[in-house]
């Protein structure tokens, strides 16, 4: 799994299991994490191309929260959609805890690609509801 | 005469919060709550804030009491406040993650019309068998769509099929107020619109309008002060990731999804109007967040006024419009009148008595 994978799957994973793990980490005392840029809330602004002039615009911004830290020499960086402290801050300690080949990295790549399925499913599901609202047009004799 | 500091009335409007506090009557409504049962209401505040989030859209609304117009007020003002990290790579709609997506201009359209979450085609009826409490949603009660898993499909856009078949304007065809000189959009929170605006202004300022005053100018060309009467070449609500610059990796990824509701109308159809000089059709472009439906219809509809060289009617009036669509701006100017006003008024007050004097043959009554 590589870096972007992995930032993609942190920002949607679920943050009860993410920080249940940070926090595994954090009470590793051989382990020390030193925070580079505290959890801070932010907005991205949303940009657009409009289909009907191929025009570019900002529709409007996204409230996220990121943040960064060190794990040995290795840094770890999370953003996550909405106001969430805490799972930003989760988010990066487990970023930077498989880049510096921590022992929990083989469990945390586990976490993610099981998480992967479960997203993937969850959209399927949601797929499957909205495709019988498809509408069959019966032409009248 | 310059303003006058006064002071007072501070228990009076500690009070006047408490009484407020003193009507919520019900027991409290919880976040969640409101986001799950008041959607549609999330999605309008968060696109008139001009900021998608949804919890923060939801305290907002029962910070309110349910006044919309205000609870954007708090959210824009939230925003305010928080640093800007970046902006977004470019999204493209036609990677969205399809909810619905319909149109009014074919019966046959590649991938079907798909209904999604919708109460359009049901009765428009007050259900008093919902009084007292709503029941609970089954989250297990998937078979009950008759719903099988398959693959997520991407859906060609309407408008893609109309250009493939030489039927629309080219882009930027004869728009001269067009984006292709300037190398960024337009950031209508950086910088003031100035008019004519360029049309990424006019898109931007548009998204964030307030959704009542777009339907009514919208409205307003439909009944015919303005000649823009479009055909919905189609309607979509659904899923676009938002998309950032890996700071380590520098390529693009993923960090979440966003729900819009776009609208493309072609600028012809019933009673109507614009076929352009090479006989082709042209586009409006609407573009909200959440599902906001009539925002998106109306904001195509505007954009389309909005084009007019010589505008005769108030929706093909860039200015007019795109300054009376803010819904925060417009509820902080007419809402301010309940401010005290007591010095201005007394000197139209002295001005009245002075004139009527003068009328009279007599001086002063003080």
């Amino acid at each position: 799994m590589n870096r972007d994978k992995r930032f993609e799957l942190i920002a949607r994973a679920n943050s009860e299991r993410i920080c249940e793990i940070a926090e595994r980490i954090l009470a590793d005392t051989a382990t020390a994490v030193e925070v580079i840029k505290k959890p801070v809330g932010g907005m991205i602004m949303m940009r657009f191309r409009d289909t009907a002039e191929k025009c570019v615009f900002n529709l409007g911004e996204v409230m996220v929260t990121e943040a960064e830290v060190r794990i040995d020499s290795e840094l770890g960086y999370a953003m996550i959609m909405g106001r969430d402290p805490e799972t930003a801050l989760a988010g990066a300690i487990l970023d930077a805890a498989v880049e510096s080949g921590h022992t929990l990295a083989p469990e945390i790549v586990d976490l993610l690609r099981s998480e992967e399925v479960r997203i993937k499913e969850e959209l399927q599901k949601t797929w499957a509801k909205v495709a019988t609202t498809k509408v069959d047009f019966e032409v009248m004799a | 005469m310059g303003y006058v500091l006064v002071k007072g009335g501070s228990e009076a409007i500690k009070n006047a919060g408490k009484l407020v506090d003193s009507l919520r009557s019900a027991p409290p409504v919880e976040v969640p709550q409101i986001r799950g049962r008041l959607r549609l209401s999330v999605d309008q505040v968060m696109g008139e804030g001009g900021l998608y989030a949804p919890e923060l859209a939801a305290l907002a609304i029962r910070q309110s009491d349910g006044d919309l117009v205000a609870a954007s007020f708090l959210i824009r003002a939230y925003r305010s406040t928080l640093p800007r990290i970046g902006y977004s790579e470019i999204s493209d709609t036609g990677d969205m993650f399809v909810l619905r997506r319909i149109s009014s201009a074919f019966k046959e359209i590649p991938g079907g019309q798909i209904l999604g979450p919708s109460i359009d085609y049901t009765e428009h009826l007050l259900d008093f068998g919902g009084m007292g409490v709503m029941g609970d949603t089954d989250a297990d009660a998937d078979q009950e769509f008759g719903a099988e898993k398959s693959d997520i499909p991407k859906f060609k856009k309407v408008s893609d099929l109309l250009r493939d078949n030489g039927l629309l304007e080219d882009a930027f065809a004869d728009d001269e107020t067009s984006d292709d000189a300037r190398d960024e959009p337009y950031d209508i929170t950086r910088e003031s619109i100035k008019f004519p605006a360029p049309r990424s202004a006019r898109l931007q300022t548009l998204a964030r309008g307030e959704t009542g005053a777009m339907l009514a100018l919208a409205y307003s060309s439909l009944r015919g002060y303005g000649s823009v009467h479009p055909t919905i070449a189609e309607l979509r609500v659904g899923h676009v990731s938002l998309c950032i610059k890996h700071p380590y990796t520098g390529n693009d990824v993923s960090v979440g999804d966003v729900q819009v509701t776009e609208c493309e109308g072609i600028l012809s159809g019933v009673g109507a109007t614009e076929i352009t000089v090479n006989n082709r059709f042209s586009l409006g472009y609407g573009l909200v967040f959440g599902q906001n439906e009539k925002k998106a219809i109306s904001m195509s509809i505007l954009d389309g006024t909005m084009r007019v060289s010589e505008p005769k009617t108030p929706a093909e009036d860039q200015e007019f419009v795109l300054y009376h669509i803010d819904g925060i701006d417009a509820m902080g100017f007419v809402e301010h009148l309940k401010l005290p006003h007591y010095v201005t008024f007394q000197s139209s007050l002295d001005r009245i008595r002075a004139v009527r004097s003068e009328g009279a043959g007599e001086v002063s009554d003080d």
